[in-house]
């Protein structure tokens, strides 16, 4: 008698109520996933960080561009390049000029020869 | 060990582990939520917005001005000292930045107890490449943003300059100052202890908007040209200043304006304001005789006069109002208008004016727009100087027919000129071709526009071909001339009150081309040169040198009196 009320105590003291179970596994969860997100949030953040920072430096690769190519083109700077060259250039003269129009009634995309009397 | 012992323990270790976890979860939420903590850590920054670009007439492919990252060269004076490394540094700076060794080691010196001190401000990293690789101790860099114009002083007038505010303070910069500029964003954030932003408690966010872009109605070829043929000049005639405007006829469009002192844009800071002074549109001066062309073209409309009507020019002088006019030493006689024009009579004019009457004179030059602000979209631009009727004196007509006696800008007597080509309508010039916000939307697009019409057709197309003899054998353009094609213009030669007497000389050139189909108008106006003073010998030239690359560049074709009259 006594030893079965005994292992009866043992047995009772074990019991981990379910709900109470069910409650702790969905708190766990919660706060797993809230961790999840906030570790994936603070990871997205750094890369986007790490995002602005290249673009920033692109923006700045991209204007030192633009400044080269637009002084590389301005005229002086061709004109000058030209007389490094030893090339003189003008502007063509009117009967140095071959025109080419659109040539519509033959056939879309293929140009005709304006032949100035000049260009005889 | 009794139950009771083990209950007392475990009853101190818990409100122990309690009272200390109390403590840190108080000490927490002090931290986490008390305000002052809060206000310590939330930033709140004003994102820049970045200002537009300015490009020419081709929009996109030619940038004017631009925003660009650029570095300030400096130094730390006390460690070049203890090292002992002035002379060696100071050399390797000054061979890439182009100055004098020898004073940048002086100043280096100067300042030995420093640690700190600028070499050279906003320097582009291209002339700076070499020294940032070698990563000499002592020598740094600091990042900045500027206004960068990567022709330099090229259009320097036109396009202006940013201060360091970051406001636009001269030329396109001032003027369209409010689209450029863009608007600001707002950041609202936390930040960490080390104070980098933390990005997950990011609040408000409003991006800045930025500056709208400017397209100006200049071709940067033709301002080339333009600036070469002045700087052509100034090299000649060593002049006071010189400048000029090329204005398309049919729709006022300014193609290329100049103005000779210029500057530097990237280095405005050491200009002085005489040298950024547009003096196209900013300086009044009396035209002379360019604007004998106002008053014929005014008594050929009101039909005072036609081009064949006989003039008595006297014998080279003329007694009117109890002064002398004389026609420069020249003896002229009876002579047609036309002729007055291509010999540019002082005395044939002066009649004309008379005959036409001092109210309907001042009334052609109001329509004409002498007096008044072209309304062009630049800061400084001058009205000129035309008395009222009223103050007028007896001779005052007869100067003002020649251009005395008031003074106007280069561009109104462009515009006098392209009125007359243009058969009689006057067009407001304009020189921002569109406005685009960074979104890609036109907010403003300038256009053509008529401001009035103070002469009629007939009288337009005859002065023109009287303008056309201006440059033929015996005309006083002829170096204006150009092969293949009409050009109609005038000579203008002005005297100028220097220290209180008319002791100096403007010299100037304005016309248009072809004569027969006007498509482009240019003025050059030579201050002071010396030497020869003539505007046909100081100024035509240049004329014909802008004109005669710009009709090739556009393609202009020369026409015929016979052709245009049968269009």
């Amino acid at each position: 008698m006594a030893r079965r009320k005994r292992n009866k105590k043992k047995v009772d003291g074990f019991v981990f109520p379910a709900p109470f179970a069910g409650f702790v596994v969905i708190v766990s969860v919660f706060a797993l996933a809230y961790l999840w997100l906030g570790s994936r949030c603070e990871m997205l953040g750094r890369e986007i960080k790490k995002e602005e920072g290249k673009k920033k430096i692109l923006v700045k690769r991209y204007l030192n561009e633009e400044y080269r190519w637009s002084r590389m083109k301005s005229p002086r700077n061709l004109e000058r390049v030209l007389n490094q060259n030893g090339m003189v250039m003008s502007w063509p003269r009117r009967d140095q000029i071959v025109r080419l129009y659109d040539n519509s009634e033959y056939r879309n995309g293929y140009a005709k020869l304006d032949r100035v009397v000049m260009n005889e | 060990m009794s139950s009771r012992g083990f209950y007392i323990r475990a009853f101190v270790s818990a409100t122990m582990l309690l009272v200390a976890l109390g403590g840190l979860g108080f000490r927490l939420a002090f931290l986490h939520l008390g305000g002052h903590q809060q206000s310590k850590r939330a930033i709140e920054r004003t994102i820049i917005a970045g200002r537009g670009y300015i490009f020419d007439c081709k929009g996109g492919d030619n940038i004017l001005a631009m925003n660009l990252g650029v570095k300030d060269v400096c130094v730390s004076p006390k460690t070049l000292v203890e090292n002992e490394t002035v002379d060696e540094v100071s050399a390797l700076l000054a061979r890439n930045l182009g100055k004098d060794a020898n004073k940048i080691a002086q100043n280096i010196r100067k300042r030995s107890v420093k640690e700190f001190a600028y070499v050279e401000r906003y320097v582009h990293e291209d002339r700076i490449a070499n020294i940032q690789e070698l990563k000499v101790d002592g020598v740094f860099m600091q990042d900045k943003t500027v206004r960068y114009y990567p022709q330099g002083n090229f259009m320097s007038h036109v396009l202006g300059f940013v201060n360091y505010e970051g406001v636009g303070s001269l030329g396109v910069e001032q003027r369209v100052d409010s689209y450029l500029r863009g608007s600001p964003g707002l950041l609202e954030s936390k930040v960490d202890a080390r104070r980098r932003e933390l990005y997950t408690k990011r609040g408000t966010y409003i991006p800045a908007m930025e500056g709208a872009d400017v397209t100006l109605t200049i071709d940067q070829n033709i301002q080339y040209m333009v600036e070469k043929a002045l700087d052509e000049v100034v090299a000649k005639h060593n002049p006071k200043g010189a400048w000029a405007i090329v204005q398309r006829i049919e729709t006022g469009e300014i193609l290329g304006m100049a103005s000779r002192p210029s500057f530097n844009l990237n280095d405005f800071r050491t200009a002085d304001s005489d040298l950024k002074l547009n003096r196209a549109i900013g300086v009044n001066f009396e035209p002379g005789s360019t604007m004998k062309a106002l008053t014929i073209a005014a008594a050929l409309n009101a039909g005072v006069i036609t081009p064949s009507t006989m003039i008595d020019c006297e014998n080279g002088q003329w007694f009117y109002g109890g002064r002398v006019l004389t026609d420069g030493g020249h003896s002229y006689g009876i002579m047609s208008v036309a002729d007055i024009i291509k010999k540019s009579s002082n005395i044939g004019t002066a009649k004309i004016a008379l005959m036409m009457g001092r109210k309907l004179q001042y009334d052609y030059m109001k329509q004409f727009g002498v007096g008044d602000r072209m309304g062009i979209e630049l800061p400084g631009e001058e009205a000129g100087v035309l008395a009222p009727i009223k103050r007028w004196s007896k001779i005052c007509p007869t100067r003002i027919a020649f251009g005395q006696a008031y003074s106007v800008t280069a561009l109104q007597v462009l515009n006098t000129f392209c009125t007359i080509a243009n058969n009689g309508y006057r067009m407001k010039p304009y020189l921002v071709k569109q406005i685009t916000s960074g979104d890609g939307e036109v907010i403003y697009r300038g256009g053509p526009k008529v401001v009035n019409r103070p002469i009629g057709v007939t009288a337009a197309n005859e002065m023109a071909k009287i303008l056309a003899t201006v440059t033929e054998n015996g005309g006083t353009g002829r170096r204006a001339r150009i092969d293949g094609f009409t050009v109609a213009g005038k000579t203008g030669t002005a005297q100028k009150v220097k220290d209180g007497t008319y002791s100096a000389w403007v010299g100037s050139f304005v016309g248009f081309v072809p004569a027969e189909n006007p498509q482009i108008g240019v003025i050059v106006v030579v201050d002071e040169p010396e030497g020869v003073h003539a505007g046909g010998v100081v100024a035509a030239p240049a004329f014909r040198e802008i004109v005669d690359q710009t009709v090739s560049y556009f393609d202009i074709q020369p026409a015929t009196w016979t052709e245009v009259a049968q269009r």
